[in-house]
């Protein structure tokens, strides 16, 4: 694992699929190049910000 | 040093430690562009009495029918832990753009911070068998946590709980931080 490895700072969601608040499933992740380490150092907060569309209606 | 609980139960606990939980800055909608924000705690620890929590669960999760939801919370209370040497250095929060008070570790203020005779801030370190490095909570940056988020991530992000006692003598030191009265200079 490469530790280096951190969060980037922003993400444009292309499908407003991606965002699904209806659900407690986390919402985006696709921007994660790697998990946090797994070895318990405790690294520093980090801020994503994510946009997307919003289409009306219901699926 | 605190003593730790490691086996994992299905409901949330004081005291009990997450990894990588979200908190929402904001959501924001204009012209058909939703945007969201939000700070990755590497690890917070849950502060809500136990009770409370212990009453929650029963009543969210409970097959039997209750005659009322008087006891369900909205959220769940939680502050963040950030590792001391970041905050020796005032650097904990520099990946989001902040940047703290220089705290000297060698000096008064490093060896108050560590005997917790700074009411903001709570020190932890963890026994030898949980490779946590020493830790600090900071009440001051405390946040709520949806509580049906927070146990989905049982499963995945859930690292210890703190003892009785321990998480006794941080919810103490939480509540009287939060009740300390600010008098005019």
């Amino acid at each position: 694992m490469n530790k280096n490895k951190t969060f980037s700072s922003e993400y444009i969601a292309t499908d407003s699929t991606d965002i699904d608040t209806n659900e407690y499933k986390e919402i985006e992740h696709l921007n994660v190049e790697e998990e946090f380490d797994k070895n318990y150092e405790i690294s520093k907060p980090k801020r994503i910000i994510i946009r997307g569309k919003v289409i009306d209606g219901k699926d | 040093m605190v003593r730790i609980r490691k086996q994992k139960i299905n409901r949330i606990r004081q005291g009990d430690i997450f990894r990588e939980v979200e908190y929402i800055e904001y959501v924001n909608e204009s012209k058909g562009i939703i945007e969201v924000s939000k700070i990755i705690f590497p690890y917070v620890i849950v502060l809500t009495q136990d009770c409370d929590l212990q009453q929650d669960y029963t009543l969210r999760w409970s097959k039997r029918q209750r005659q009322n939801h008087d006891k369900l919370l909205l959220s769940t209370l939680v502050a963040p832990l950030y590792n001391a040497e970041h905050i020796y250095t005032g650097e904990h929060l520099s990946e989001i753009g902040l940047k703290m008070q220089f705290i000297s570790k060698n000096k008064t203020p490093g060896k108050n911070l560590r005997n917790n005779m700074m009411p903001r801030y709570h020190y932890i370190e963890f026994p030898d068998d949980v490779p946590i490095v020493p830790s600090v909570i900071d009440f001051k940056h405390y946040f709520s946590v949806n509580i049906e988020y927070l146990k989905k991530l049982k499963k995945e992000k859930f690292v210890c709980n703190i003892a009785p006692l321990y998480r006794e003598d941080i919810s103490q030191r939480f509540a009287a931080f939060l009740s300390r009265i600010g008098l005019p200079d």
